[in-house]
């Protein structure tokens, strides 16, 4: 996968000759950003603003009645705006190899490529890291798998997972240093 | 021109004037003198350099500001990135947790 600017004097980007692996990651990164029903996701996302005993439980519960809705519009519209842009990514496509095998063609670089105007660049921010936070909450991710070694190839879709954490924040990291942070 | 004057009226008893409610005046001034803290809580999965990036963004805070923060999140667990009345610190957490960032607001000490 490369990486370059539209054009000269564009900040918008262009990730070209993506592999299979990775593209598949990338279709799928608004569903893995979607919490669903899951409490623990759910609970990383929208979590308690205040300490609980006391006034807490009063102001949590008008958080969650009056403010939660507003931040669920706010990622759902990130989501469609990721949406939009990995549209042109659809398609048929040979699914991945699963978990426990590797096949040298999820690594051959394709002719797909994926536009990031610089002004999706921050639902794109967002989004990557909601699906972090869900995928991580979902499996019981936390301090200790994020500083083990990524196994390769995956042997399992909790393995996937791992590398669906990781690649998100490659392209995360791709997307601040273009934005100068 | 000679200054003309005039008696001052008759002072007013005591009882026209109502007792102040104290307690309710020093209640008022109380709840809108206590400050309240943002604070970050670190979490493992979010990266370094996104929460730097959302202090520069929210705060307006120089990188190497950002950064200070960002680490004290990361190796004592929290910070407290604002101080001030109440409701603004309600909508700095909103929009925190817009950045999907753990943040609560507390009473200041």
């Amino acid at each position: 996968m490369k990486m370059r600017r539209k054009e000269a004097g564009s900040n918008d980007l262009v990730f070209e000759e993506i592999e299979p692996f990775f593209l598949d990651m990338l279709r799928r990164l608004p569903a893995f950003s979607d919490p669903g029903e899951d409490p623990a996701a759910n609970a990383r996302l929208y979590s308690a603003p205040m300490a609980s005993g006391g006034d807490g439980d009063e102001f949590n519960e008008d958080w969650e009645r009056f403010v939660e809705p507003e931040i669920r519009d706010l990622f759902r519209t990130a989501r469609a705006t990721v949406e939009a842009d990995l549209a042109p990514l659809s398609g048929d496509m040979p699914p991945a190899a699963p978990p426990g095998t590797f096949n040298p063609a999820d690594f051959t670089p394709t002719e797909h490529q994926l536009e990031i105007p610089q002004r999706h660049a921050e639902a794109w921010l967002s989004v990557l890291n909601q699906a972090r936070l869900v995928i991580a909450a979902r499996r019981g991710i936390g301090e200790r798998e994020m500083s083990e070694d990524l196994p390769f190839p995956p042997l399992s879709e909790r393995d996937m997972d791992l590398h669906r954490i990781d690649f998100y924040d490659f392209v995360q990291h791709i997307l601040l240093r273009e934005m100068g942070y | 021109m000679p200054l003309i004057t005039r008696d001052p009226p008759p002072a007013l008893p005591r009882s026209a004037f109502p007792e102040p409610d104290l307690e309710l005046e020093e209640k008022t001034a109380t709840v809108t003198d206590i400050p309240w803290n943002v604070v970050v809580h670190n979490d493992p999965i979010t990266k370094m350099n996104y929460v730097t990036m959302v202090f520069q963004k929210l705060f307006g805070f120089g990188r190497e500001r950002a950064e200070r923060h960002m680490l004290e999140v990361h190796h004592k667990g929290r910070s407290i990135v604002w101080t001030g009345v109440r409701e603004r610190g309600e909508l700095y957490v909103q929009q925190l947790h817009g950045y999907q960032l753990l943040a609560t607001l507390e009473k200041s000490l």
